[in-house]
């Protein structure tokens, strides 16, 4: 399988693009679902896939070894993801200061948060590894590769993050 | 409580201890009940976060538009050439050689011209002052002379000599 999918990936490398196509089917789901988790949104999610992809298309003859084919691909979804995020927070930040007043109520903090809401809740840093981790069932040296830190903080960053996750379920619970 | 573990404690929920650190956790682990507690907590968590996605699909025109575009713009795709580095090192060994080279041939223009005018400038001194142009016509006789001799003194055949 692993040696079938490297040699789909030689191919691309090459311009071939039947075998790019296959390499989009294979990985649509898995990169999809990261951005979606990311994103929280389905239509961003569904947009920074796309981008990846066509984007991972033009880089691919930069690509050193087809072996690094998955976790470069999620290094592009993960910055993209990340940029999306930003430009949400620089809109954000100019409707809020545009009306001033009219702010959203707070949400009640005594509201139980799914698992789901609390994970959108976490900082960009620790929804990436949870997802990597627990989603995509990334070993930590994949995850280093992927988020471009030591391992050592990838093993610190998991434990940060799952210690702020439950801290965020269980606000619900306590008040 | 966690306190004392750290990320220990979740590394091992994800099994990225080497033996020696598993054991010293599943020690602690049978004492604590707060670590274990928060482990199962951990491993709740874990599998909740996977339900989540277990069954989100990408939408099934991704794959369409991707190929769509990329038919659109194949100009941005560029295959990496292996001769791409020696290439680009004869070219600037090329540049760097005419570049030179034409700084060689003005080097030697300029010094033409130079040792031209010098001469021109001493013949026209020696012309000017009769007195110098004696001088160096006797000086040169002298010289000519003088090697004319020994060059005969040179070329003389040993028999002679011994005759």
């Amino acid at each position: 399988m692993d040696e079938e999918l490297h040699r789909i990936i030689r191919r691309a490398k090459r311009g071939d693009k039947e075998a790019y196509a296959q390499l989009v089917k294979d990985f649509k789901d898995p990169v999809y679902r990261y951005a979606l988790g990311m994103l929280n949104d389905r239509m961003d999610a569904e947009d920074i896939a796309q981008e990846a992809f066509v984007k991972a298309y033009y880089s691919l003859p930069g690509l050193e070894s087809e072996f690094a084919f998955s976790s470069w691909l999620f290094q592009i979804v993960s910055n993209l993801s990340k940029n999306r995020l930003k430009k949400r927070m620089r809109e954000r930040n100019y409707y809020e200061e545009a009306e001033e007043s009219t702010m959203a109520e707070p949400s009640d903090p005594s509201e139980k948060l799914s698992i789901e809401q609390s994970l959108a809740r976490l900082s960009p840093e620790h929804r990436e590894v949870i997802l990597l981790h627990d989603v995509q069932g990334y070993r930590y040296e994949e995850i280093a590769q992927v988020t471009n830190v030591p391992l050592g903080t990838v093993k610190s960053r998991l434990f940060a993050a799952r210690t702020a996750l439950r801290n965020d379920l269980r606000k619900g619970e306590l008040s | 409580m966690i306190g004392h573990l750290n990320d220990q404690l979740s590394a091992y929920l994800d099994d990225e201890l080497n033996e020696e650190e598993k054991k010293a956790i599943e020690a602690h682990l049978e004492s604590c009940e707060s670590c274990q507690a928060l482990l199962d907590v951990w491993l709740a968590m874990q599998e909740q976060v996977k339900d989540i996605f277990q069954f989100a699909q990408a939408p099934a025109h991704i794959e369409a538009n991707v190929m769509a575009t990329i038919e659109r713009n194949p100009q941005l795709f560029v295959r990496k050439r292996w001769f791409a580095i020696p290439l680009i090192v004869i070219l600037l060994i090329s540049v760097f050689g005419i570049t030179t080279g034409t700084m060689f041939v003005k080097f030697i223009h300029s010094f033409t011209r130079l040792f031209v005018a010098i001469l021109y400038m001493a013949t026209h001194f020696l012309s000017n002052v009769p007195f110098v142009a004696l001088s160096v016509s006797v000086l040169s006789l002298i010289v000519l002379t003088a090697s004319i001799y020994s060059l005969r003194k040179a070329f003389q055949p040993a028999s002679m000599e011994r005759g």
